[in-house]
């Protein structure tokens, strides 16, 4: 009869004990469970959005495929030494100018210019870390959404070729070369022009004397060129955020052009002595 | 009156006590079941949500990688390419305008024997000629209404007896 009065009053003791010491924790943990279920279903909503629009955005350049090409061809993905020669021989030939040399030098991106700077930044920040453990180096980041908006930074990893020009004509010529040079369908941009009238000095007796309205051109020309772009996981750009890409651009473009050369196809004779022609 | 027994019997005292023990009998182990019960409950709940939470994060990463695809990579590289372009378009200007400049604003009584346009440092170096200083003094005030600023450098005469003047002309 002792015990059975003792059951109660013990069995509360045992619930109220049972609904602080586990049941609360339980349910604070349920709670903040139900939370993160909440911020993930955003969080996918959100990829799943984007994953769409990066579907729409490419069947719109599927829709587009010539404007594609137009972009490629004027800015290309690789270096094209190849092209800046044939492009700058076939508008001279067209201006009437003769093209007397042609000088090529790498110009290296951004990118890899900060490398050699960026090492270093790195060694100190490291350096920073180790004696300092509450630095920002050293601070775990808290959790992050599934997807991180990038800037893409183009100018960055663009990479670049000067050709220096040297051409000899009338004026009008010369001016006629670099204006459909800068309406060609290769970027580019005019970084030095020189006109001068060729000093006599610079003729060697046995070359004939030249027109009193020749003049001598040098021109340094950049052609540009972007490696293919390539998005690291769980990051995205501004444009997955549109459903159309804006072509208003590559319509000004095609306006600008003017000046359209054909790309190079050669067709090579194979012969055993490449020294004979 | 004397044989009125007012005392109760021991057996039904412990009837009416047993009934109340029994009662709290119930309600102790309906209290235990019922705290145990929530707290299971609660921990299979916990369990369902973790697998909930699985299958979204799961739904995430195949999305994600939907991302990171070559389908997005030709997006983003068509976009780089475009804005690259854009900006082109708006600040590469035409070489002949200086030139166009230099045209409308020559006298006739001078002419060039050297035009060199640098785009760094947004200046075109020019050696006119002409017959006196007076033509050369106009010809700056003619330049100076088409530059933003003229500096005159070095002054030579030529084997022909003309002036021959370095001229500094900023965009």
């Amino acid at each position: 009869m002792n015990a059975k009065m003792l059951l109660f009053p013990l069995s509360l003791i045992i619930a109220i004990a049972v609904g602080i010491f586990w049941i609360q924790p339980a349910l604070t943990e349920v709670l903040d469970k139900r939370a993160t279920i909440d911020a993930a279903n955003q969080n996918l909503q959100q990829v799943q959005t984007i994953a769409a629009n990066v579907a729409v955005l490419s069947r719109n350049l599927d829709d587009n495929v010539d404007r594609e090409q137009l972009v490629a061809t004027y800015f290309p993905k690789m270096q094209d030494d190849e092209r800046m020669i044939d492009v700058s021989n076939f508008l001279a030939s067209e201006s009437g100018i003769l093209l007397s040399s042609v000088k090529m030098e790498q110009i290296k991106s951004e990118l890899v210019q900060s490398a050699a700077t960026r090492q270093s930044a790195q060694e100190e920040i490291r350096e920073v870390g180790e004696v300092s453990p509450t630095s920002a180096a050293a601070t775990a980041i808290a959790l992050s959404p599934a997807l991180t908006l990038v800037q893409s930074s183009p100018e960055t990893r663009m990479r670049a070729e000067d050709v220096t020009l040297s051409v000899l004509g009338r004026y009008e010529q010369i001016k006629m070369f670099f204006e459909k040079l800068y309406r060609s369908n290769r970027l580019n941009q005019f970084r030095m022009i020189s006109i001068q009238v060729p000093s006599a000095t610079s003729q060697t007796p046995d070359e004939p004397t030249l027109s009193p309205d020749i003049l001598q051109g040098t021109f340094t020309v950049r052609f540009s060129f972007l490696p293919l772009t390539s998005l690291a996981e769980g990051t995205y750009v501004p444009i997955f955020e549109k459903t159309a890409f804006n072509f208003q651009t590559v319509d000004e473009l095609q306006g600008m052009i003017t000046s359209t050369v054909a790309p190079l196809d050669v067709t090579p004779s194979p012969r055993p002595n490449p020294f004979i022609q | 009156m004397s044989n009125i027994n007012l005392s109760q019997s021991p057996e039904s005292s412990l009837k009416a006590s047993g009934g109340i023990l029994d009662k709290s009998l119930g309600i102790s182990i309906g209290l235990l079941i019922l705290a145990f019960g929530a707290y299971f409950g609660l921990l299979f709940y916990g369990k369902t949500l973790d697998s909930n939470l699985a299958s979204i994060n799961a739904n995430i990463e195949t999305e994600k990688k939907k991302i990171a695809s070559d389908q997005a990579n030709r997006v983003v590289d068509f976009q780089d390419r475009l804005d690259v372009i854009g900006k082109s378009l708006k600040s590469n200007m035409p070489p002949s305008d200086n030139l166009a400049k230099i045209e409308a604003s020559m006298l006739p009584e001078t002419r060039l024997s050297e035009y060199s346009y640098d785009m760094e440092k947004q200046a075109i170096q020019t050696t006119v000629i002409a017959e006196s200083f007076k033509n050369i003094a106009e010809q700056i005030v003619a330049f100076k209404k088409v530059f933003s600023n003229v500096s005159v450098g070095d002054t030579s005469r030529s084997e022909d007896g003309k002036l021959k003047v370095d001229m500094t002309l900023s965009l």
